[in-house]
């Protein structure tokens, strides 16, 4: 018989390499049963919706300048005629709109907050025309400065209505002394004009004209009709795209707006300018041709978001009325 | 009678021989399975951190482009990948997120798309955030 082991007692300890070999396998595969284990886990981690967190900032954000706009829209139809009542009312407003949001979105485990000490309320006006008559203050004035310090502008329509009250003419001096016109001027003295008359020669009932700086009148547009809608924002007269009534590349902001000759027209305006430095005892009160109203142009909102996963601050412009 | 010109000795070598090549290859061959399982595990588990740390980085990247001064985002990552630590690191000019472990060395390479300036930068293994920094660049760092 094959005699293996040392003790030799009849096959009881035979095979004790096949044993120890058993073991070793035995424990290595109980690391590899570890190793299986985190490539579980790795499954499960992949398993995991991408993180949202992103989206719900972006959410929050929409929600404050949707809730601030609206704020803003329904302060400035209140009409005041005071500044600083309608920019406390805007601020008021944005502290409870941010008490409101910080406690529905702390119910979700986020920390949301409007910088109250940082935000920027910005005053502005609008001024109103909205009966039809002539472009005078209304103590009578015929050349007159309505506002100065205007730094950005968000809407300038003019009405101006064909009747007998404007100037027939078309000889450029007469229409530089004595037509209605509208006077832009800067910091730096440059001026910017639009006049208003009636064309003699061709005998249309209402033409435009401008002039920059000390040129002289150039008539830009004519018809034969009721009224010349002018937008000197949007740079159309009667909704036609006229190009020269562009004036912001001959005039920088600050700029001050002026009528004259404001008894040769009739008509209506509505202008809105980012400037609460409006001649007040040149206007009615509100409702009474021609008025101001105090309102706010803009405001200036740094906003904090955290949430476990994400630390995310901005600062929003929220100025309804204004495109994109 | 059976066993007539058996040396005792050449059966004990025979026998213990042939027992431990078979158990030698054995074991050579459970060996390589764990490694190559190992390695295997490891290379999944960097892709799937990397998805991860990719698609934080295009979040971070787009609250930066909507407008925003500062954006941290926090990747929840393990500490170790298969028992072994890893590095994470965001390569700018390949635009790819590179994860790499010491033994074995494996290399996953996750790209990303991204508009905001990205930081060549790196960080240890485990939780991690991308931070828009002041310098207006995105940067991992761990948290």
């Amino acid at each position: 018989m094959a005699d293996v082991g040392i003790r030799g007692a009849a096959g009881s300890d035979r095979g004790q390499l096949i044993l120890v070999t058993g073991l070793i396998i035995a424990v290595t595969m109980v690391a590899l049963v570890l190793l299986l284990n985190t490539a579980i886990y790795t499954e499960n981690l992949a398993s995991r919706g991408a993180d949202q967190s992103g989206r719900e900032a972006i959410e929050y954000r929409g929600t404050v300048v949707e809730g601030v706009a609206g704020l803003i829209e329904a302060e400035n139809a209140q009409g005041y005629d005071d500044y600083t009542k309608v920019w406390r009312s805007v601020r008021d407003g944005v502290v409870q709109i941010d008490n409101r949001t910080s406690r529905s979105y702390a119910l979700g485990g986020t920390v949301v907050r409007i910088n109250r000490s940082a935000m920027d309320i910005h005053n502005g006006t609008a001024m109103r025309q909205t009966s039809e008559q002539a472009f005078e203050s209304n103590s009578g004035d015929t050349d007159w400065t309505l506002i100065t310090g205007v730094k950005e502008t968000r809407s300038f329509s003019m009405t101006v209505t064909s009747d007998n009250n404007l100037i027939p003419t078309n000889e450029t001096m007469v229409v530089q002394d004595r037509a209605f016109n509208v006077t832009l001027k800067d910091e730096d003295g440059h001026r910017w004009q639009v006049y208003v008359y009636a064309n003699e020669t061709s005998g249309d009932d209402i033409a435009v004209a401008v002039r920059i700086g000390g040129g002289s009148a150039q008539e830009i547009w004519s018809d034969d009709g009721d009224d010349a809608r002018i937008d000197l924002n949007k740079h159309t007269i009667n909704d036609q795209s006229v190009s020269e009534l562009n004036w912001s590349d001959d005039i920088t902001d600050p700029h001050e707006i002026a009528f004259s000759n404001g008894d040769e027209a009739n008509g209506r305006y509505n202008i809105t300018v980012k400037s609460a430095s409006v001649e007040k005892s040149d206007f009615n009160d509100v409702g009474d041709s021609p008025y101001y109203v105090a309102i706010v142009y803009s405001v200036d909102l740094p906003l904090h978001y955290e949430s476990p996963t994400l630390t995310y601050e901005t600062t929003v412009r929220v100025a309804p009325g204004e495109p994109e | 009678m059976t066993d007539r010109g058996v040396s005792v000795a050449l059966s004990y070598v025979l026998t213990l021989a042939i027992t431990t090549l078979l158990i030698s290859g054995l074991l050579f061959a459970t060996a390589n399975v764990v490694g190559d399982r190992q390695e295997s595990v490891t290379r999944t588990e960097l892709q799937v951190v990397g998805e991860r740390v990719s698609a934080s980085l295009m979040t971070a990247d787009r609250l930066v482009q909507s407008g925003a001064s500062t954006v941290i985002v926090e990747v929840p990552a393990p500490q170790r990948v298969a028992g072994e630590g890893y590095s994470i690191a965001l390569n700018a000019t390949g635009g790819e997120v590179v994860l790499s472990t010491g033994d074995p060395a494996v290399v996953v390479r996750v790209p990303f798309r991204n508009e905001t300036v990205v930081a060549t930068s790196e960080a240890n293994g485990g939780d991690v955030e991308i931070v828009f920094a002041d310098d207006g660049e995105l940067e991992v760092r761990s948290a």
